[in-house]
């Protein structure tokens, strides 16, 4: 189903939003000073 | 009545169960306002409620909680009724063919599902206004927001529609409208109870558990679910609590802040802990939400976005969109995330902080002003509560009502596997007089 424009805008916040996000958790994972490894175990 | 008091008339036979379900369906129908319910199983309910009064006439026990009438958040699957999550894409899906793993444990205990309750579509938001049934309101200020996305069952237990409702619990589910209607929940630790039967949101952060106006009506509830001998509690001079600082004080409004202060005074609890990397928790726990729930609803939504509620259907396709990397790295992140977390644990056993940044606004306001900044309501509500989900460990919501004020929530956070301590530490606080659902003003 094709996206209107106001669809086609929305969807693109949330995926800045997004992008934002995962540039942060990328920026622990490279600054962090343990391996960001393993399974997880609440 | 509690939970407690019914089953206890129930099983003296000081009342019938029939009774019992009965004037639930009554109450239940005397208040379409408050928009809680989305279906009722009144035959079904009324039935087993006679099967239970017929175990008892001929001197079986028919279990700790006989006749309790409890609702479901309409996630759960019902036998021979379609799932509706929340949805009107799922109408023509096929009815349940048996019930939810935990509608079943509920029963086995002798308490009668009565309902289905309304809630954000499939789980995605903290606050019940949903564009095919309409939003829940707040028992405690009827132009106010429940809180989701289980803010159907919260509000029926705070009207006292029902004392106990069953719920799932994302990112907030359990714990935001619990703390906005000012009832109890527990978010268990992830895994612990099953979700078979219940529509999945997200596989690696769902939960499902139950809400209550009590915290020992929450305790029957967690024996009948999660029967076992459980983690021993310690002796309360033993235990070792601390408020959370930093990011879980930044953006709480002063509301939010005055409960965990009533909560920590009541628990001595003076030691202060700042959980490093929260804020990037909450964006891990955001980006796997995004792709997994994204993936799930992928092939429908290229034929069928159209009937999405629009509050969900942008971030699904966002998410559906959204390259594996993120995914795979904020995974990453919550293996580390966890440890942080046991580390933490390592030294205290009970953490504390607010449940939501802010009591209940009201049905329809997008924005709210906290610290000078203007900020979005809905994704907001989860700020404090999804980090926790991401490291899957168990959290008990307990009330703050105070004269005058809306209610507000705090949650107490234990290690995994410490559920019953965590029950037994809220029933304390609410012997004590610290925590407890309010009256509510009676439906007119």
């Amino acid at each position: 189903m094709p996206l209107d424009d106001e669809r086609r805008r929305a969807v693109i916040a949330a995926t800045a939003r997004l992008a934002a996000f995962a540039a942060d958790v990328a920026a622990v994972e490279l600054g962090a000073d343990v391996a960001i490894a393993g399974t997880f175990v609440p | 009545l509690t939970a407690g008091e019914i089953a206890a008339a129930v099983r003296t036979r000081t009342t019938s169960a029939r009774a019992c379900v009965a004037e639930a369906l009554e109450r239940i129908a005397r208040d379409p306002e408050l928009n809680a319910f989305t279906a009722l199983f009144a035959d079904r309910a009324l039935e087993r409620a006679e099967s239970i009064d017929a175990v008892l006439a001929s001197g079986r026990d028919p279990g700790a909680l006989a006749g309790v009438p409890f609702a479901a958040k309409n996630l759960f699957d019902v036998a021979g009724v379609v799932t509706r999550a929340g949805a009107s894409v799922t109408d023509g899906d096929p009815p349940a063919e048996r019930d939810a793993d935990l509608v079943a444990a509920l029963e086995r205990c002798g308490a009668v599902l009565v309902g289905a309750t309304n809630m954000d579509e499939f789980a995605y938001g903290f606050v019940t206004e949903n564009a095919h049934d309409g939003a829940t309101r707040n028992p405690h200020d009827r132009t106010r927001i429940a809180g989701g996305s289980s803010g159907g069952s919260a509000a029926a237990v705070a009207a006292e529609l029902v004392p106990l409702a069953l719920a799932s619990d994302t990112n907030g589910s359990i714990r935001v409208p619990a703390a906005l209607c000012g009832i109890f929940g527990i978010r268990p630790t992830y895994g612990a109870l099953s979700c078979r039967g219940a529509y999945p949101f997200v596989n690696s952060l769902d939960t499902v558990g139950p809400l209550a106006r009590t915290a020992s009506d929450l305790q029957l509830a967690w024996t009948a679910l999660a029967p076992g001998p459980g983690t021993s509690s310690a002796p309360r001079a033993a235990r070792r609590c601390a408020r959370l600082d930093g990011y879980f004080e930044d953006d709480a409004l002063p509301g939010a802040r005055h409960a965990v202060d009533v909560v920590c005074d009541a628990l001595g609890a003076t030691d202060v802990v700042e959980l490093a990397y929260a804020r990037e928790a909450r964006e891990a726990a955001f980006l796997i939400t995004a792709a997994e729930s994204g993936a799930l609803h992928a092939d429908r939504l290229r034929t069928r976005a159209g009937e999405y509620d629009p509050a969900t259907r942008d971030r699904l396709i966002a998410g559906a969109l959204m390259p594996a990397a993120w995914y795979l790295r904020a995974q990453r992140f919550r293996s580390f995330f966890s440890a942080v977390m046991r580390e933490v644990f390592a030294s205290h056993d009970v953490l504390i902080a607010a449940a939501t940044p802010y009591a209940a606004t009201q049905i329809g306001q997008r924005t709210i002003v906290v610290d000078g900044r203007e900020i979005e309501i809905r994704p907001n509500l989860g700020v404090f509560t999804q980090p926790i989900s991401l490291a899957g460990v168990p959290v008990v919501s307990v009330p703050v009502v105070e004269r005058g004020a809306l209610p507000v929530g705090v949650q107490l956070i234990g290690r995994a596997g410490s559920e019953s301590a965590l029950l037994e530490l809220a029933a304390e606080l609410e012997r004590a007089g610290a925590v407890g659902a309010g009256a509510v003003p009676v439906a007119v």
